[in-house]
């Protein structure tokens, strides 16, 4: 926290190794949000650059408020839901990608099963989706989740447990004990 | 049941670190290089903007008769502040400010050029009469009309038969973005003062002055060039007994060289006329289309809550229950945001056909989509799923024209190997094979 503060600070002066350190930082975290909420790898890439771009144009006026972690895990979340829009709006047929497969007793190796979990996953409503990928993979609290998003703690635990909720019918019988 | 940790377990094992990216690639280097030239960018920007952001904000504005007015206007008012800061001791910094309190309206005639093309413009400006804040502006160019009273505005667009009304310019966005930053300014000072303006020589790149004879006025005044950056060049005249300009031209993005014509050239500038009311009064032409931005932003909030809800319902398989609500976002707002909720739905109730066995019926609202929403963009699409229903329903022919129409469209759109071009040329073979 204290170090994300500093990077702030160098990165708002101008500094160029400090933008370049809040990315090493945290680049594992945004590819990984990302990748959850998006199956074009080549979206996910751009989605990754646009958002640290924008970051970036912030530099001079950028006020932390939360974690920056979360600040940028919330910026990939969202664009991420904006181009996955945008590619429902013209590409419809690819929603039928992510359907369930038809004949679940087929998932057998770790692979499949993890392939049945994100097709799961990518059938839930997008803010849920959401709000587990960036509580479980991106590792960030409900209330900060919360803060960055302008909406409240309970709405956004009600849906990570929609969420989940929704996961554990899709994948009943599939994720063992 | 499955146990939540278990399922969170397999979530991150479903979605490893470092899976998508197993090591520093060129995709990294390439982010970081394009974020610190865009830090770059914004800090020698921002120091600029830190003397005076409104100067930047107009100098980057890229909406050309929008942006042409404020130019102008900002030209009119930067004119009495350039007398500050040359030489001649006749100016005194007390008395050019004293002019420019004086100054109740401003009337600038001149031409406006897009792509070459000239359009006489007129431009009439006060500060607002109504609650005194802010200012009442009317621009006219040959097919477009703004008026800004107060806060509200309205602006007339001719060729298209369209008039958009905007309920509060300062929470507006688009093309009333602009008039946002006019909009803080002249809640400061409609006319801004001194002050403020003296800093645009401060961040001028490249500044000249030449003292001369007005061959149109017949008097003593000076030639001001200054310039911003490669894209934005002021150049006029100031008279120097009155301290004010009496002509101007501006190069812009659209014509960056100040050898060549200007983006607009203001020819004259009228001070302190009488401007009654009634020039500050919108009166909305008889049949034309009107789109109430307050009204809009609701309906704009309802078509896409019942978007998501349609979605979701897609999603779950439920295809009849998805169709009837895109119905809805259909017949509800077929004309919202350029049709293109509307548009999405009928698509979306195509494909839910397809997936209820009715490709029969998914033809038919894929045929209605392209019929009444063909000029949106993403039409190579709505071919490829006609297509697939041709294929469902056994008509080769037909389907082979859709996919055809598909590659056709998208061709220089997408990518080759991209949906929906990649899907239709192996579709062709396929049917090609038979």
């Amino acid at each position: 926290m204290l170090e994300d503060s500093l990077l702030v600070r160098r990165f708002n002066a101008g500094d160029p190794q400090a933008l370049r350190r809040i990315y090493e930082k945290y680049r594992s975290d945004l590819w990984r949000v990302a990748g959850a909420l998006l199956s074009d790898p080549a979206a996910v890439e751009d989605v990754v650059h646009d958002v640290f771009v924008v970051f970036a144009s912030r530099a001079g006026r950028f006020e932390l408020k939360g974690t920056l972690k979360g600040y940028l895990a919330i910026c990939v979340a969202n664009r991420a839901r904006n181009v996955s829009r945008q590619c429902r709006q013209v590409d419809p047929e690819r929603l039928h990608h992510v359907r369930p497969e038809p004949d679940a007793s087929r998932v057998a190796s770790d692979m499949e099963l993890n392939r049945t979990v994100r097709t799961a996953l990518g059938q839930l409503a997008p803010q849920q989706r959401q709000a587990i990928v960036l509580h479980v993979l991106g590792s960030l609290r409900f209330r900060e989740i919360a803060r960055q998003t302008g909406e409240s703690v309970n709405t956004v635990k009600s849906r990570y447990r929609c969420g989940i909720q929704r996961l554990r019918f899709l994948l009943n019988g599939q994720v063992e004990r | 049941m499955n146990r939540i940790r278990t399922i969170k377990k397999q979530i991150r094992a479903a979605f490893p670190a470092g899976l998508e990216k197993p090591g520093w690639s060129q995709a990294d280097e390439r982010i970081v290089a394009d974020a610190s030239t865009a830090m770059k960018q914004t800090h020698a920007s921002s120091r600029r903007a830190s003397r005076i952001s409104i100067w930047r904000t107009i100098m980057k504005n890229r909406r050309t008769r929008l942006a042409t007015a404020a130019a102008i206007a900002a030209a009119v008012v930067l004119s009495s502040v350039v007398m500050d800061w040359l030489a001649p001791p006749a100016w005194a910094i007390g008395q050019t400010v004293k002019a420019l309190k004086g100054v109740r309206s401003i009337v600038i005639r001149g031409v406006g050029y897009d792509d070459g093309i000239a359009a006489a413009s007129t431009l009439w400006i006060r500060p607002s009469q109504d609650d005194g804040e802010g200012f009442d502006m009317r621009f006219e160019c040959e097919d477009q009309l703004v008026v800004v009273r107060g806060k509200k505005a309205w602006v007339h667009l001719a060729d298209k038969n369209l008039v958009m009304i905007f309920d509060d310019v300062t929470k507006s966005y688009g093309m009333m973005r602009d008039l946002q930053w006019w909009y803080d300014l002249a809640a400061l000072n409609p006319w801004i003062t001194g002050k403020v303006l003296a800093a645009a020589k401060h961040v001028a790149e490249d500044w000249e002055e030449i003292y001369g004879y007005d061959e149109r006025t017949g008097r003593d005044c000076v030639f001001v060039t200054c310039a911003y950056g490669a894209e934005s060049t002021f150049w006029f005249v100031c008279d120097l007994e009155t301290k004010l300009i009496v002509e101007a031209k501006y190069w812009n993005w659209s014509s960056p060289d100040p050898e060549g014509p200007p983006a607009c050239h203001a020819t004259s500038f009228v001070y302190n006329e009488d401007l009654h009311d009634g020039i500050f009064e919108f009166q909305m032409p008889a049949g034309v289309k009107v789109i109430d931005k307050a009204k809009t932003r609701k309906q704009e909030q309802e078509a896409r809550v019942l978007s998501d809800q349609a979605e979701r319902l897609f999603m779950e398989g439920k295809f009849a229950e998805s169709i009837d609500v895109y119905q809805q976002v259909y017949d509800g707002f077929p004309d919202l945001t350029n049709g293109v909720p509307a548009s999405t739905a009928l698509c979306m109730m195509g494909s839910g056909y397809r997936k209820l066995g009715e490709p029969q019926k998914a033809v038919e609202v894929l045929q209605k989509q392209l019929t009444e929403y063909g000029y949106l963009e993403g039409c190579e699409s709505t071919y490829y799923s006609l297509g697939c229903a041709y294929v469902d329903m056994g008509e080769k022919e037909k389907a082979l024209e859709a996919f055809e129409e598909c590659l056709a469209l998208g061709t220089g759109r997408r990518e080759p190997d991209e949906y929906p071009l990649k899907h239709a040329r192996e579709q062709i073979r396929q049917i090609k094979g038979q």
